[in-house]
């Protein structure tokens, strides 16, 4: 070997393992070490230790970080602290590629129901960060279904013929095009649905004409994208801090977390048949989500949120902050 | 020139006096001045002509973000009748009253710091209709008259501090808190008396029986505490911080909780201190998610 040779293999070895492979990435190869029936075990016993709140029947990383209703706790506060019971079945999603996996229900606390929507990430076989939304009755006007009829889509669990599929680039655009359509809502539709699109919000269809969605949205107008045609959402005045940490291709899922921002400026406002509607609620406010798409052939089918008030522009410490505007 | 014009203009004058002695250029006056002068470009929401620090930190139940954001952009007028308590020393000030949004009244504390006349921070708490915790009529509260009153015998500035920390110890249950109380103590959260009556917390009437009985063994932790206004002459502290209410018993003492799930409350209250102990308290306090952070300054 040249002096020459010797040298760029000398330089390569001094560069060390952090020039090794793109940024953000810990090693050039990554195995999956957890495929989906994995994590979604590790969902399942992360709520079998929640519901017992026994955090030793479910295996944390060492600096496990927790947070519920954007605020980072210690494993063992919060729900852990009140819960009482959890429904049996739970939506439940997983991203192998991304060790993550979600799990959405409803939980009880001290006998009383809350909608409930968990995303946590496994490495190294432990769960390593547990992403909590809990809406509970607190007498603020959204949203809150009747628990004893509370299912999930069964299509959220199907996985999609090859011809639906779409890369998980444009799963996660479709997505983000529904909150920009949701974002200043004013008829601009953005997002591709499909003409069956449904959508349920903690426990509730609100976009389908049904006896318990009285009062929702779907009083005003059914379908998804006849919704937002409508400019019903107008008050959003911002989709902040998008996040769409978990993307199955197989089942064309989503789940994505933000915030709606309802800054209020107005407390009225015209949808586009020239109605007037009112708003909620006449002071600033913010709503936290996690929300699961079902895309089926590039489409929006169904949607499953569970969103609940926190302050005005409250940040979530997983996401970049973003400034005003 | 009024007083409190040539005030601030003595104020813009001394903008470049240094840091230590920036505090001392804006008395009394001056402050509750300059803390009426943004109540009203608060609901004028015009905050352009405001005397504005370089750098501003604003926040809004413990959420930082930009002036003319938040209540800035829902504000339509604000009460005539307000508690304002200043701070010459640290250039502190707090407003305590109503404010209003597209119509709707509400209950609102401020506490500002002002550095050479001029506003760095503005940290709010804001009760709205809706949801717990206590709420009653803004538009019919008014603060007790006792926060007027000049003390004969003023407390020093140590002795205040120790006297509210005692309390809002005894509160989260520190066993060697010893608080001491005035005659005829009363409390009163977001305009509802909560030492008396039918608001009376956990039944309980008077502030050192309420103490005794641990109706607040539900407060985990008085966190993030801030004594940030102390008024000297008059015995008035001004605290702001968290309440963390866990909930994990549904039952204390053979009461409900206040609540089935956990919640922080968000308070600024201010306490007037009369022959040692506390005399009346104006808190006003707004549910937040459990362990709010403080905001960051």
């Amino acid at each position: 070997m040249g002096r020459a040779a010797t040298a760029v293999l000398l330089l390569l070895a001094l560069a060390g393992p952090a020039a090794a492979q793109p940024p953000g990435q810990a090693s050039a190869y990554s195995a999956v070490a957890c495929d989906r029936a994995c994590l979604i075990g590790h969902a399942r016993a992360y709520m079998d230790a929640l519901t017992h709140q026994q955090p030793s029947r479910a295996r944390f990383a060492r600096d496990v970080t927790f947070t519920e209703n954007d605020v980072a706790m210690p494993i063992g506060k919060g729900l852990w602290g009140t819960i009482s019971g959890a429904s049996a079945e739970g939506l439940e999603l997983a991203d192998p590629s991304t060790g993550q996996a979600a799990w959405f229900g409803l939980v009880q606390e001290h006998g009383a129901p809350a909608y409930y929507a968990m995303r946590l990430r496994v490495a190294d076989g432990r769960i390593a960060e547990v992403e909590t939304v809990v809406h509970r009755q607190t007498g603020l006007p959204a949203p809150f279904g009747e628990p004893a009829s509370y299912r999930h889509d069964g299509a959220f669990a199907e996985a999609l013929k090859p011809a639906e599929r779409r890369p998980r680039e444009r799963l996660r655009a479709v997505a983000d095009s529904y909150f920009n359509t949701v974002e200043l809502n004013d008829g601009t539709v953005f997002a591709p649905f499909d003409a069956e699109c449904e959508r349920t919000e903690n426990g509730i269809t609100t976009t389908r004409a049904d006896p318990a969605s009285i009062g929702t949205a779907a009083g005003i107008a059914q379908g998804c994208e006849a919704q937002f045609k409508l400019g019903i959402y107008r008050i959003n005045k911002r989709v902040r801090e998008r996040r769409y940490p978990l993307i199955d291709e197989e089942r064309g899922i989503v789940v994505a977390t933000g915030f709606f921002d309802h800054a209020n400026t107005f407390d009225s406002y015209q949808t586009t048949d020239g109605k007037t509607m009112k708003t909620a609620l006449k002071w600033p406010n913010s709503i936290t989500l996690m929300e699961a798409f079902k895309i089926r052939a590039g489409k929006i089918y169904r949607i499953e949120a569970i969103f609940t008030y926190v302050p005005y522009f409250m940040h979530n410490p997983w996401a970049k902050p973003e400034p005003a505007r | 020139m009024s007083r409190l014009a040539l005030c601030l203009a003595m104020a813009a004058l001394l903008a470049a006096a240094a840091p230590a002695r920036a505090a001392e250029t804006c008395g009394r006056d001056c402050l509750i001045g300059v803390a009426d002068r943004y109540m009203d470009a608060l609901a004028a929401q015009k905050p352009a002509g405001l005397p504005w620090a370089a750098t501003v930190r604003y926040a809004e139940n413990s959420v930082p973000m930009a002036i003319g954001d938040g209540l800035w952009g829902a504000i339509s007028g604000h009460s005539k009748t307000a508690l304002k308590v200043a701070d010459p020393k640290t250039g502190e000030v707090a407003w305590i009253g109503e404010v209003e949004e597209h119509g709707q009244p509400g209950f609102y504390a401020m506490r500002m710091k002002v550095v050479d006349g001029r506003i760095a921070a503005v940290d709010a708490v804001i009760r709205r209709l809706g949801g717990p915790p206590e709420y009653s009529d803004p538009t019919t509260w008014r603060p007790d008259p006792a926060f007027g009153e000049r003390e004969k015998t003023p407390l020093t500035r140590a002795q205040l501090v120790a006297a509210v920390n005692a309390y809002l110890d005894a509160m989260q249950g520190v066993a060697k808190a010893a608080p001491r109380f005035a005659a005829d103590c009363g409390r009163k959260v977001n305009g509802v008396v909560t030492t008396h009556g039918p608001g009376a917390t956990g039944g309980v009437e008077g502030c050192a029986a309420q103490i005794r009985a641990g109706v607040f063994r539900p407060v985990e932790a008085v966190r993030a505490r801030r004594i940030t206004v102390v008024d000297e002459a008059r015995g008035i502290v001004v605290a702001e911080g968290f309440q963390d209410f866990p909930e994990t018993l549904d039952i204390y003492a053979g009461k409900p909780a206040p609540a089935k799930y956990p919640s922080s409350l968000g308070f600024i209250a201010a306490f007037k201190i009369k022959d040692g102990g506390v005399y009346c308290v104006e808190e006003i306090s707004t549910a937040l998610p459990y362990r709010m952070p403080a905001s960051p300054y």
